[in-house]
């Protein structure tokens, strides 16, 4: 099964080195060619190693980028009227979504709000850590990393961690 | 001192500025300091504090929840890498759904989770004789895993063998799989658990009684316990009752891993969508009679008044063309993508792709809706239209 990476949550496998566990979940990880551009930029690489470790996985075809089809650029331009405050290229993720019936991942809450309203089922990203199937060590420290790079409130991550704990 | 060209001038506007003398003086003192003339100098920290005052728009914005990083990027002038470092550094708080927590909860651990086999349709203790029903009639191997939205709060239920869900459904399966007269009662429900079928509901208790709101949040807590259940059973199909629910069945299809393509969206049989739910899953179950070989009866075509208009339409092929594969033509246009049924009939008038040979006339929506039904290993239906079940 498929699922719609957008361009903040595939940067964020990518810092965590962690890009495989949408495969070890059972998953097949998608992108619109406006999201691979942002996040595969080569003039990044040098400040931003990701975009290597992005690029690497696409040519382990860990990761692949899907052309979306007329009705859905149409559908994606439609999106736009409607709605406010997202990149085109997240409004491709969602175009995916609406039309294909593909998951799709986003990284910020209101978009995941926007996308069930849409229709479009959502997998957060951490739920792509936990799906991963890491062994628990692994995972406690994706899961701390992730906190430091995003902030996350320390509710949340005790909340994480103790779904960690309970696996153990 | 800048040399500067005639483009440079010509892409520069004059503006005449009125500023308090002692930052003019600061001015002029940073200016000699970096051997540049005042004007260069001020362009430059209009430059930078420009830059530097989108990247504070821009950060706003995402905290204030009105934009996405990558669209504050946009804005501000950076890429998205540079952003969420800037996110980061400015300590905005990132904060999950609850309904994640509750999710990865649900699905891997806890008394309730899905993942425990026990567990994977407990039913609530309000309702101990339908769970009980429910657990009787769960097949070894489940073939059909059939979706509802909650036991009724009215005291009928599929499982009593007394609702309209019930009485439809045997209906389907009589035309779907020739029997002329089905099984009834609990013989019925016998015979359904022997053709692999088995029946859950996505809330764990009734919900006809509660707020649309309250409703939605009940279906929505269900997700990863049918993400359980499917990947418990593995059905070959599953099939959303109601159409409401459909989206929260994907997600739980999403959950578990089990293949999207494989769940059709039929209407709930009241009123005048009981046709359709007759018709559309008489339709399913005859492609899985058709696929269990001999142990099933074959299908009988043209049983329905429905399906009796279909038959003729297939038997008398347009440029020998039949609907059905025309209406496959379009889709596959589309790209694969889900199209409602009126969007085809209308894409075929407009390209005069098929005819009805009875009189001429184009198709309408509801006759490719129809169509559509009679060919389930062909198309998906769902809430969100038809579209080809396989590329």
């Amino acid at each position: 099964m498929e699922i719609v990476l957008d361009a903040g949550p595939l940067i964020y496998l990518a810092k965590l080195d962690a890009i495989e566990v949408v495969e070890l979940g059972g998953m097949a990880a998608v992108v619109p060619p406006t999201v691979f551009a942002e996040v595969a930029r080569p003039e990044l690489a040098f400040r931003h190693p990701e975009v290597a470790i992005i690029l690497g996985s696409r040519d382990r075809r860990q990761l692949a980028v899907v052309d979306l089809t007329e009705p859905e650029r149409r559908l994606a331009a439609d999106l736009e009227k409607q709605t406010g405050g997202l990149h085109p290229g997240e409004l491709e993720v969602l175009a995916f979504g609406r039309s294909r019936s593909w998951p799709v991942c986003v990284h910020e809450r209101q978009a995941a709000g926007l996308a069930r309203a849409l229709g479009v089922a959502t997998i957060d990203l951490v739920e792509l850590l936990f799906a991963g199937k890491a062994d628990t060590t692994l995972l406690e420290d994706r899961i701390r990393a992730f906190a430091r790079l995003t902030n996350l409130t320390m509710n949340d991550l005790d909340a994480l961690l103790r779904l960690v704990d309970e696996r153990r | 001192m800048t040399n500067l060209t005639d483009d440079d001038r010509a892409a520069r506007m004059q503006v005449t500025l009125r500023l308090d003398r002692r930052l003019i003086n600061t001015i002029d003192a940073l200016a000699g300091e970096e051997g540049m003339d005042r004007t260069e100098l001020v362009r430059r920290l209009l430059s930078e504090g420009l830059a530097e005052h989108q990247v504070r728009a821009a950060l706003a914005d995402v905290a204030a929840g009105r934009k996405s990083a990558w669209a504050a990027a946009a804005r501000a002038g950076l890429d998205l890498y540079e952003m969420l470092d800037r996110v980061a550094e400015a300590g905005i708080p990132y904060r999950l759904d609850p309904e994640v927590i509750e999710r990865i909860g649900g699905g891997t651990h806890g008394p309730s989770g899905p993942d425990d086999p026990a567990n994977a349709a407990r039913s609530p203790e309000e309702h101990p004789a339908i769970e009980q029903l429910r657990s009787r009639y769960r097949p070894a191997d489940v073939r059909v895993l059939f979706v509802g939205e909650s036991a009724p709060a009215g005291g009928t239920h599929f499982y009593f063998a007394n609702s309209n869900l019930f009485r439809a459904t045997r209906e389907a399966f009589g035309r779907g799989l020739g029997v002329a007269q089905p099984p009834n009662g609990e013989a019925f429900l016998e015979w359904f658990r022997e053709l692999g079928c088995w029946l859950v509901d996505l809330a764990d208790r009734p919900v006809n009684q509660l707020s649309s709101r309250e409703r939605a949040g009940v279906v929505e807590a269900g997700v990863p316990r049918l993400a359980g259940v499917l990947r418990e059973t593995s059905p070959e199909r599953a099939l959303v009752l109601i159409r409401r629910v459909a989206p929260s069945v994907r997600r739980a299809a999403a959950l578990a891993g089990f293949d999207e393509r494989a769940i059709d969206v039929l209407p709930f049989p009241i009123r005048q969508w009981r046709s359709t739910y007759v018709e559309q899953l008489a339709g399913i179950m005859r492609h899985v009679g058709a696929k269990s070989g001999a142990s099933m009866p074959s299908p009988v075509a043209g049983e329905s008044v429905e399906a009796d208009a279909a038959a003729r339409e297939v038997a008398a092929p347009y440029e020998s063309m039949t609907l059905h594969d025309v209406v496959a033509q379009v889709l596959r246009e589309h790209g694969g993508g889900w199209l409602k049924a009126s969007q085809i009939a209308r894409e075929i008038a407009e390209r005069d792709l098929w005819r009805r040979p009875s009189d001429g006339e184009h198709p309408r929506g509801s006759q490719v809706s129809a169509r559509v039904r009679q060919y389930p290993a062909l198309f998906q239906s769902s809430d969100l239209g038809i579209r080809l079940r396989a590329q």
